[in-house]
């Protein structure tokens, strides 16, 4: 009886642990900028740093491509911003099209003074609490939206 | 000079006569209140409530809202009065906790299929004799209760405890501790919907099988071009337009990946947030539509 007591016990720590580690990941309410560089490189994701300087205020940004498009994340502390800008010409018809049927993305049409790109975005608000796997599944997300988008465009 | 004169005397004369006839009212001990007395204190307090009465007829309700809080004031009798406003879960020795510390209000604990909760309740029994300045006193307290306990539970409660799965009772318990009145309903796809206000905003969350939320409020439609401008200079929101069966319209839309986990914490923010989306967004739309006008 009591090997069984044992095995049953082994079995229910082997199941339970786990859940319990999940349940406790760390809540982040802003990203550093070394943390984000940890969760990029855990990813096996070769990026460049950068910083883009407006007026007084410095933004960190990361480019990298995975899959289909080059992205650039911003770390605005209380917020990630991913973006893929592509030059293609769309109408506002085509942009709506897309935001209709996406979930995790949108897009935007920009018109500059010479060319016309529309820029696939996605912002994660980190005021509420935000985790390392909800970074990666952001970013994962992101990927698959680009490669959707990909397809969307052809 | 005359007429500045008239004016001063006039207003000392106000002073004199109507300032102690409101305390005279205010000091006037009852022993009994009726539904109709508090219901006259509220208005008196400028403040906007629902009235209720239970099947039986014996209980009446005023459901008001003071900041955050939506506090509920139970008439039970003519001699008995309650003030109280459901929060988050504590757990049970925490809540015995604020018990054994606070001098006015209890704090108890619930649990219902949604999860846990607490109430914040405080009585006022008004056979010994009160005054309308009693019940105003004892509304004003209360919101200094709520404020405090909101507070307590801030230090004592975890909201980072991670969901694998958002269930339907899980945003329930959200919405019940976070002072939302929602309705639900499971649309024909299978998919259960949430329909509240926040920021007197028609909005609907929609839960996709515990793992992808999405919240949305619809406006009047307007351009393409506006809607992309929209999107062009805010987070975290999608604007769309759509054609319905009958009607065009536009759609502020926003969706919460909860494939990696999701805490409370996350979701409560992200629909208060969205409140002010939407709220950011109307007032959008009526300038477009007042500059469309001129």
């Amino acid at each position: 009886m009591k090997p069984i007591v044992l095995i049953v016990g082994a079995l229910l720590f082997a199941v339970l642990i786990p859940l319990r580690a999940h349940s406790q990941g760390k809540v982040l309410r802003s990203v550093s900028n070394d943390s984000l560089e940890k969760i990029l490189k855990g990813m096996d994701v070769k990026y460049q740093r950068g910083e883009r300087k407006e007026k007084d205020v410095s933004t960190t940004y990361f480019d990298f491509t995975r899959g289909s498009l080059p992205t650039r994340m911003y770390n605005y502390g209380n917020d990630l911003w991913l973006e893929s800008t592509v030059d293609k010409k769309m109408t506002l018809e085509d942009v709506n099209r897309w935001n209709a049927q996406a979930k995790f993305s949108r897009l935007v049409l920009i018109e500059q003074k010479d060319k016309v790109t529309v820029s696939l975005e996605a912002q994660l608000d980190c005021l509420g609490g935000v985790t390392e796997a909800a970074i990666k599944q952001f970013v994962n997300r992101f990927d698959q939206e680009a490669t959707k988008f990909s397809k969307f465009v052809k | 000079m005359v007429h500045t004169i008239r004016l001063v005397l006039a207003a000392l004369a106000l002073f004199i006569f109507i300032g102690p006839r409101a305390a005279a009212q205010d000091d006037k001990v009852f022993r009994a209140v009726t539904p109709a007395a508090v219901e006259a204190t509220l208005k008196d307090l400028k403040i906007e409530f629902k009235k209720a009465t239970s099947k039986k007829g014996d209980e009446h309700y005023f459901d008001f809202q003071r900041e955050t809080y939506r506090i509920r004031l139970t008439h039970f009798s003519p001699q008995e009065l309650m003030l109280d406003c459901v929060f988050r879960g504590l757990p049970v020795e925490k809540v015995n906790q604020w018990n054994t510390v606070t001098k006015l209000a209890r704090a108890s604990w619930h649990k219902d299929s949604t999860g846990e909760f607490s109430i914040l309740e405080y009585g006022l029994d008004i056979s010994g004799g009160a005054t309308a300045g009693t019940i105003k006193q004892f509304i004003t307290r209360f919101e200094d209760e709520l404020k405090k306990y909101d507070k307590f539970l801030g230090a004592n409660l975890t909201q980072d405890v991670i969901l694998a799965q958002v269930t339907n009772d899980a945003l329930e318990n959200i919405f019940k501790t976070q002072g939302i009145n929602y309705k639900k309903k499971l649309n024909t796809a299978g998919v259960m919907m949430f329909d509240f206000a926040v920021n007197k905003h028609s909005l609907r969350l929609y839960n996709f099988g515990g793992k992808d939320l999405m919240l949305d409020a619809h406006f009047k439609k307007i351009s393409l071009d506006e809607a992309n401008r929209y999107n062009l200079n805010r987070k975290f929101i999608r604007v769309v337009n759509y054609r319905g069966k009958d009607v065009e319209y536009t759609a502020l839309e926003c969706n919460l990946d909860c494939e990696a986990g999701a805490t409370e914490g996350m979701i409560r923010h992200w629909i208060l947030s969205f409140g002010e989306d939407a709220r950011h967004f109307s007032e959008y739309t009526q300038k477009l539509q007042t500059a469309g006008k001129q």
